[in-house]
């Protein structure tokens, strides 16, 4: 009821909007915008110094101009993009800066790259830039390395996802400007950058049409994804390149839609860092999520910070003309902010390549490393042979040589092949893949819920995942976590052993336990903890500055915040040893966590008493638990390491999820065309033939 | 410290019978577990048949039998109840417990051979050799109740090398009255004498003969084993084969001696060497 009449007053706004031509809106006097015909008006939040303003009638357009108005003031790198957009004077001191990564090939040059392609093709029309920085930006550019291939020692990592397509755009890009230029460092001319650039970025839109994003959910890299595809719309002279770009947006907008909550990226990470993930206290929380701004201008979900002017994905999004993301979306983003349940899959299990026609020889190459497989046992071979081919360096590949030579060692004494032993060792070399996960989100206007629903790694080492959160507040947020010392990093919190992991609406179990690895790979890993510091323990992220409330009642840790309520349970005694840390002295343990609200429960007391004296017995097998728990919300629930979870009896189903099963979308995992509909509007994207479509 | 080391290096066992089941879906935690707890446990289940050895040695002499008697109850009581502790603490298979009462029922049994019997040199010789070897059983019986056949062969392989060599081996004792003991330089009384026990009772022949069907069970499985589900095949190839080459010595040594009606010195030191790597290749055949 309460949906439908949210939907039915949007709807009647719309109409009210498509009976007038049009109406200028200014903003702070210092620019006109006109609102475009059949654009949604949605209230949206702006932040100024301690609290939230409200701004009423917003949408893409406008909020575009929100953040162009802010960020042109800055002096960040990024953000000069805005000022060359508004055709005003840039900080050329910090462009010129900038370009140092590009001419030491550095790793990240590529961020870099295509902001300053971004600055020339707008300078091509505004001519803002001094023929002095220019000269520099074009020598710097011509001198790049837009590719392993090319010739010059680099410390480039070129091959993770959202590399790649920066890399590929920047080429492309450069080479659209200027086609008949030699590149100095490449030896090739324009248009043969060009040639070498589209059908990689033709082949990376076509994976991420057809699997999505390996990095899933990421809300550091997404960014950069962005960055690149609005590039790609925006200055990309091939039609089906763009539209397709623009596709993708569309795809990362509506994940956005899915699983923002109460302006934090409430969900699952592939790769993920501490920075964003752990607060210490209320004077310094959890970092926002860098894909934060680009949402708010997508989607208005979220807040404006106007001190956050430097994004790069929100600079790009700001000064784009071309794209703007479909209406439905943030439609769906308004629609489902209370209520929402949804099963999603992205990325592809290494076993199921074949399926797929993807193989593991070198054509594939780049797919595996987009993925962070390069040491799987059905890759290995591939990469030791491009790194021999290419002279690359190892560290950048998978990490310290030594690594290989190890495997190279104990595979010989073994008497198996490489392949066979990096098989042996997946729990490493299969670990730190992105494989595909089943993800779960469960949304009520107090809480979310999301996590990756029995994720074939379970037991395995992961470098960057984020495996589950449940959140009631931008920084009220909690997950689990079993450290590891072989990390990128190692961070604290991200990374590390992942669990079995499984989730039924406000419920989830979460068993952290795994098998032997051969036991000189123990040896290493227990030689790196004691270098790196002993972490033989399992914990939880639980900041208590951000609630409004949090009690212990034996291993239960409850927490309220507004009137969304969380309980944790650990199996083991868990003991806190930070304000935002909970500890349990051992690698193998169980954790539940119930979510519940005023709404269901009445008072934080009421809740307290019901979850902390409801029947539940878990017991210790060889590997993880036996688990049953008498939730007093969904009654009984069993489940253990391999077994399937049941809810009074009923099988759950974890998985394997179709691509999208939702409200709003229901696609077939692997399907290049997508529907999204929400009411009469449908929003089509087809991969295949390249068609975007959008009915109303 | 002679006295008590079989009953140690059955605690070593314990460790290597866990590793050798923790391919089978076993989880780190519990394998911590296993190998924390396992070996203590077993050191009392030992040293219960330490006493119960004692007891047949002493079987004549009743002032201090009974106080054996209730240290032994002590002992074996005492691991029984930690046993117990942590396989309810921990949620473990309770086929540790039938083990363990096997292990006070076997060690019954022995003391009841000997008493009907009177074989006390076999019984001993059996009883250290079990405190030994059967730790291997006792190590992956605490993992999982689903053993492997190649845990029961390196059982088997460890009885029968520890028993063939239990079988030659030449032993000092000290002794006053026997004719062939020399007088020692220091003390006028005592006299060291170097005999094979077994060898005085039965015969050279017999005890040979014996020693090398032990040996040569010991050689056929060592070769079966690699042939069964092993986790590390080639690694366990090594070690083996050098085991192998030394049993093979010493069974030649063996059939010398049987046809020479010759006890040689050496069968028993080579017999411990193969022992030492077979050690190795249990180690390695699922590491």
């Amino acid at each position: 009821m309460q949906r439908s009449s949210k939907s039915f007053f949007i709807i009647l706004l719309i109409l009210i909007q498509s009976l007038l031509i049009s109406i200028p809106v200014n903003y702070q006097n210092d620019e006109v915008i006109e609102n475009k015909d059949l654009k949604p008006l949605r209230i949206s939040y702006f932040r100024g110094p301690g609290n939230y303003t409200k701004i009423e009638n917003t949408n893409f357009t406008y909020r575009q101009a929100i953040y162009r108005n802010d960020s042109k003031i800055s002096h960040g790198f990024y953000s000069q993009a805005s000022r060359i957009y508004l055709n005003m004077s840039a900080n050329e001191t910090n462009i010129e800066a900038g370009l140092d990564r590009i001419i030491n090939f550095k790793d990240c040059q590529d961020f870099r790259m295509n902001m300053i392609c971004r600055m020339l093709y707008f300078d091509r029309d505004n001519t803002v830039l001094s023929s002095e920085i220019k000269n520099k930006i074009e020598d710097a550019m011509f001198k790049a390395k837009y590719w392993y291939t090319e010739p010059s020692e680099d410390d480039c990592i070129f091959w993770t996802e959202n590399h790649q397509i920066l890399y590929h755009t920047s080429e492309l890009l450069m080479g659209q400007l200027y086609p008949d230029i030699n590149f100095t460092n490449s030896g090739m001319n324009g248009t043969e950058h060009i040639n070498h650039a589209l059908p990689m970025i033709d082949r990376w839109l076509d994976w991420r049409g057809e699997f999505g994003f390996s990095e899933w959910h990421s809300n550091t890299y997404l960014s950069e994804d962005i960055a690149a595809l609005v590039n790609l719309v925006d200055f990309c002279e091939d039609e089906n390149i763009k539209t397709r770009a623009a596709m993708v947006l569309d795809l990362i907008a509506f994940g956005f839609a899915n699983q923002y909550f109460k302006s934090r990226y409430a969900t699952t990470h592939g790769r993920a860092y501490d920075s964003s993930k752990v607060g210490t206290s209320l004077s310094d929380p959890a970092g926002r999520d860098s894909t934060s701004e680009a949402a708010w201008i997508m989607l208005g979900v979220g807040y404006h910070d106007p001190n956050n002017r430097n994004s790069m994905s929100a600079v790009s999004l700001a000064t784009s003309t071309t794209y703007s993301p479909p209406p439905i979306l943030e439609l769906i983003a308004e629609n489902s902010s209370d209520y929402y349940e949804g099963w999603e899959r992205s990325g592809m299990k290494i076993s199921d390549a074949p399926k797929y026609d993807i193989g593991y020889d070198e054509k594939f190459w780049m797919f595996w490393l987009g993925m962070s497989a390069p040491i799987s046992a059905q890759t290995i071979e591939t990469t030791l042979s491009i790194q021999n081919t290419y002279d690359l360096k190892g560290e950048i590949i998978y990490g310290p040589e030594i690594i290989i030579d190890l495997f190279k060692f104990f595979s010989t004494l073994r008497g198996l092949t490489l392949s066979q032993y990096c098989d042996l060792a997946k729990a490493i070399t299969q670990g730190v893949s992105l494989e595909a996960p089943n993800i779960y989100t469960y949304r009520t206007p107090y809480y979310q819920l999301s996590g990756v629903q029995d994720y074939n790694q379970k037991g395995m080492m992961s470098m960057q995942k984020h495996i589950w959160q449940a959140t009631l507040d931008e920084q009220a947020f909690v997950y689990t976590n079993c450290p590891e010392a072989i990390g990128q990093g190692p961070q604290d919190f991200m990374g590390g052993w992942t669990p079995r992991s499984t989730f039924y609406k406000n419920i989830g179990i979460i068993q952290y336990d795994r098998n032997a690895m051969p036991l000189e790979v123990e040896l290493v890993d227990a030689i790196l903890n004691m270098f790196i510091g002993i972490r033989f323990y399992t914990h939880a992220y639980f900041p208590k500055w951000a609630f409004d409330e949090v009690r212990q009642d034996g291993k239960w840790i409850f927490g309220s915040k507004g009137d969304g309520y969380i309980g944790l349970y650990s199996y083991k005694t868990p003991y806190w040893i930070k304000d935002y840390e909970l500890r349990v002295n051992s690698r193998k343990n169980a954790w539940i966590v119930e979510l519940g609200s005023a709404e269901e429960w009445g008072s934080f007391e009421h809740f307290i008493s019901n979850i902390s004296q409801a029947e539940l017995n878990i017991n210790p097998l060889s590997l993880g638990y036996d688990i049953h728990y008498e939730s007093p919300s969904q009654g009984k629930i069993e489940v253990n390491w391999d077994s399937p979870l049941l809810i009074n009896d009923k099988t759950i189903n974890i998985g394997s999820y179709l691509r999208y099963n939702n409200s709003y979308c229901y696609s077939e995992y692997a399907n290049q065309n997508i529907t999204i509909q929400f009411d009469s509007q449908i929003l089509n994207l087809d991969f295949i033939n390249g068609n975007r479509s959008y009915i109303v | 410290m002679k006295k008590i080391k079989p009953y140690l290096k059955g605690t070593l066992m314990v460790i290597i019978g866990t590793i050798n089941t923790i391919r089978l879906e076993i989880g780190i935690g519990r394998i911590w577990i296993n190998i924390i707890f396992g070996p203590l446990t077993y050191i009392f289940l030992c040293f219960s048949g330490l006493i119960v050895k004692n007891l047949i040695l002493i079987q004549n002499n009743s002032s201090n039998k009974n106080k054996l008697l209730i240290l032994l109850g002590i002992i074996w009581g005492f691991g029984f109840g930690f046993m117990l502790f942590y396989v309810l603490i921990y949620n473990l298979n309770i086929f540790i417990i039938v083990i363990t009462i096997i292990i006070g029922l076997i060690w019954f049994g022995l003391w009841l051979f000997t008493y009907y019997y009177n074989q006390r040199e076999i019984t001993v010789k059996l009883m250290e050799n079990l405190c030994f070897t059967f730790g291997i059983l006792y190590g992956a019986i605490l993992d999982t109740s689903f053993i492997p056949i190649f845990v029961y062969f390196f059982f088997i392989i460890a009885f029968s090398s520890q028993l063939s060599r239990d079988l030659t081996r030449i032993r000092k004792i000290e002794s006053d009255n026997h004719p062939k003991a020399k007088k020692s330089n220091n003390q006028s009384n005592t006299r060291k004498y170097k005999t094979n026990d077994l060898e005085q009772k039965f015969g050279n022949h017999k005890i040979l003969k014996l020693s090398l069907i032990f040996q040569l069970i010991s050689i056929i499985l060592l070769i079966f084993s690699f042939f069964t589900d092993l986790y590390s095949p080639i690694l366990y190839l090594y070690p083996s084969v050098i085991a192998i080459i030394f049993l093979l010595s010493s069974s030649i040594l063996s059939i010398k001696g049987v046809i020479q009606d010759k006890n040689n010195k050496i069968i028993s030191k080579i017999i411990k060497i193969a022992l030492a790597f077979e050690l190795i290749a249990f180690i390695l055949a699922n590491f």
